[in-house]
């Protein structure tokens, strides 16, 4: 099954930065019938053989959250690279997960030269799209009078819509109508012809108080059904596409900006000067060119900016409007939130651009985890049910545990599910780490190690290859625990409390009395008899796995002539995973 | 039987130092018979060791079971010195032995019994698979 994920504005990037390091963690949404582990059949829980793309739709190219993507992205490359390959189209395809297009296909919704007549290449303000002035054609001014101040219109959106989707939404109907088209900018970058007749599973995410996710959502999900409803059949069980969205109410508050607005008349480049010799030095304005900074200060004195105040306002009204007139386009629609928004901090204020560098937030985890939920989920749409979820009533959502994260289920034949829990996924992550980096005699020769028969004989004939292995299935490890520390680090994230990191941390050090631990627990319990209990469990919050080196050493692909180092990582990983939780 | 000692007739002598005194066949065939006695029940007990130390210390941990080349000579040379020392005390407690096998009888039966008892764990290693897991 093809996946997309729709990334519309910084918010909906963040969530494509979460989806791609979930994955890379090892969260699976499928299962595989597989033979190991003893040689007995059993379903592998995976997401490996699915293949992932990400479109981001964004006027702001540059922006802090489009480069954690690319980050993020780059890793998951890295670690499929080590235990997979990546094909000559730039797709990361290994054994331990989802196939990725590394490639991002950016999607600028100021690409518009044709679809507005204008001979300009990218227009940067509304005027400029709406009131383009093509040959022969007559000016929109006085049309346009009536719904924008020309504040609105003379604003430079080249770093986004800043909180107001009544002026992305305009831009965003024209480029909509572009994507058809494969000559177009948009259209030959989403190539959404090449997706007639054929099963896919569309994930728009954004936010619903922001400027371009309260835009782009909408009309990219209206765009995606009134194309897929022109082009199969009209009954939900026939179309081969699924269309979902997860829109994001105020998580995060950003602090004021450096100075307030002033009356639109106040306005003059002399106040623009005066602001610009007071300010210039202001942390807001440290990453910001000279030359951009008097455009960044008539912005913020002309109120375009994200103000706090307004946003649940806005949430409000988004929400309504989906109500009436949006729900029906999507499969499945989630909304996430949190009851209080957590606070950015002051010094990382920014307007967009490459400043605007939030830390990664768990409700952009709790929306990437809806997306793994929609991925996984293979019945066609039934827009009969819908489910109420909420968290619980003590929930601190500035301090989530990964316990407090949503579950979701994936399919195991057709009728039993199997239930994934964000916590175990990643306790499960861990003891692999464990296993892979510190039980394994890598420094010894293959054919004296004993307890772990299948991989000694993978290397009897060929000591290098364990050589080769061990530096790959490392390398993998220590990304492995990169994606944890990006996704719960008190350092680079928003929103959880300490306890998980600290709890993978003991999992994940080099530290030797943290081995030791480890590896008294998983010794087993009885010295003789058929029985291979470890000692003791493995503990992350209320997740227990219980796995024993004897348990360990028998889990290998049986029956396979050659494996990759990807397969050999699911097994052991989806082996933990199913173990009873005590 | 006749046969067989007849077979082994002329290791028999090579155990043994005197062949002159009366009965010699007799003792040295005891002797022969304690070599490979000693040797089987050292295989047996060294094993059984080996198999408790990596059971008890080792409980299953891979890189705990696992021993290098130079722990599993470690362990075939305290076989050596095991065979060694029983060969000298069943010798030692026997005056026949002292007598018709002699020092130089000795030395031959421990060398031997150290032999069979290599033989033993070589074989130990390549017959019986999941005895890999001892050696």
């Amino acid at each position: 099954m093809h996946n997309v994920f729709i990334a519309i504005g910084g918010t909906g990037a963040k969530a494509a930065e979460a989806v791609v390091r979930l994955l890379g963690l090892g969260f699976p949404t499928r299962t595989l019938s597989s033979t190991g582990g003893g040689g007995k059949e059993s379903d592998l829980v995976t997401s490996a053989g699915e293949s992932l793309e990400i479109w981001r739709l964004d006027p702001d190219r540059s922006s802090g959250a489009s480069a954690a993507l690319q980050e993020s992205i780059k890793d998951y490359r890295e670690l499929q690279e080590h235990i997979g390959s990546i094909d000559k189209e730039d797709v990361a395809h290994s054994g331990w997960s989802m196939s990725l297009d590394t490639k991002v296909r950016h999607l600028d919704p100021l690409q518009l030269s044709a679809a507005i007549g204008s001979a300009k290449k990218d227009a940067r303000t509304l005027k400029q799209i709406l009131d383009s002035g093509g040959a022969g054609k007559r000016s929109a001014k006085a049309f346009l009078d009536a719904f924008y101040e020309e504040k609105e219109l003379d604003v430079d959106v080249t770093k986004g819509f800043y909180q107001k989707p009544f002026i992305g939404a305009a831009v965003m109907a024209i480029y909509a109508k572009t994507l058809e088209d494969e000559n177009s900018p948009g259209g030959s970058t989403c190539r959404i012809r090449s997706f007639d007749g054929k099963q896919a599973r569309f994930f728009l995410c954004g936010s619903l108080h922001g400027g371009t996710g309260a835009s782009g959502v909408p009309i990219m999900g209206k765009f995606l059904s009134d194309l897929r409803a022109r082009r199969t059949g009209t009954r939900l069980a026939d179309r081969p596409w699924k269309i979902g969205a997860a829109l994001l109410a105020p998580y995060a508050i950003p602090h004021d900006p450096p100075f307030q607005t002033i009356p639109e008349d106040q306005v003059t480049p002399e106040t623009i000067d005066q602001y610009f010799r007071n300010y210039t030095n202001h942390p807001a304005f440290s990453d910001v060119a000279n030359e951009e900074k008097p455009e960044l200060i008539k912005q913020i004195l002309l109120g375009f900016y994200a103000d706090p105040k307004d946003m649940v306002n806005r949430s409000r009204q988004s929400l309504l409007y989906y109500k009436e007139h949006v729900a029906t386009h999507f499969d499945h629609l989630y909304l996430i939130g949190k009851p209080e928004p957590d606070v950015l901090k002051a010094e990382g204020w920014s307007n967009g651009g490459k400043n605007q560098k939030n830390p990664l937030n768990s409700a952009e985890v709790v929306a990437a985890l809806s997306a793994l939920r929609f991925f996984s989920d293979p019945r066609p749409a039934d827009r009969d049910h819908y489910t109420l979820a909420t968290g619980k009533d003590n929930l601190d959502s500035s301090k989530l545990r990964l316990q407090d994260l949503p579950m979701y289920r994936i399919w195991k034949g057709e009728h039993e599910r199997i239930e994934v829990d964000p916590e175990r996924v990643l306790l499960a992550t861990g003891i692999l780490h464990h296993l892979i980096t510190r039980q394994i005699p890598w420094d010894l020769k293959a054919k004296t190690w004993s307890g772990i028969e299948g991989l000694r004989k993978r290397y009897l004939a060929d000591e290098s290859k364990k050589d080769v292995d061990a530096q790959h299935l490392k390398a993998a490890a220590g990304l492995l625990a990169k994606f944890v520390n990006a996704l719960l680090s008190e350092g680079q994230t928003t929103g959880w409390d300490k306890q998980d990191e600290v709890g993978l941390s003991r999992l994940l050090s080099d530290n030797q009395s943290h081995v030791d631990e480890i590896t008294s627990k998983i010794g087993r319990r009885y010295l003789i008899g058929p029985k291979l209990d470890a000692k003791d469990h493995l503990l992350l919050g209320e997740s227990t796995i219980r796995v024993s080196g004897a348990e360990f050493g028998r889990w290998f692909p049986a029956g396979v002539e050659s494996f990759t180092r990807g397969d050999y990582l699911r097994l052991v990983w989806s082996n933990l995973f199913t173990k009873p939780n005590e | 039987m006749i046969e067989a000692l007849l077979i082994v007739s002329p290791l028999l002598k090579f155990l043994t130092a005197d062949h002159d005194i009366d009965g010699w066949d007799d003792v040295a065939v005891q002797w022969l018979l304690a070599i490979v006695f000693i040797a089987v029940f050292t295989s047996v007990g060294v094993t059984a060791l080996k198999w408790w130390i990596k059971a008890y210390f080792g409980r299953g941990i891979i890189k705990k079971i696992t021993w290098s080349h130079r722990g599993a000579w470690a362990f075939v040379t305290l076989g050596f010195v095991i065979t060694a020392l029983f060969c000298s005390a069943f010798w030692a407690f026997g005056r026949d032995l002292r007598t018709i096998v002699g020092y130089r009888g000795l030395m031959v039966g421990m060398a031997l019994s150290g032999v069979v008892h290599l033989g033993i764990a070589a074989a130990f290693y390549r017959l019986f698979n999941w005895l890999r897991e001892l050696f």
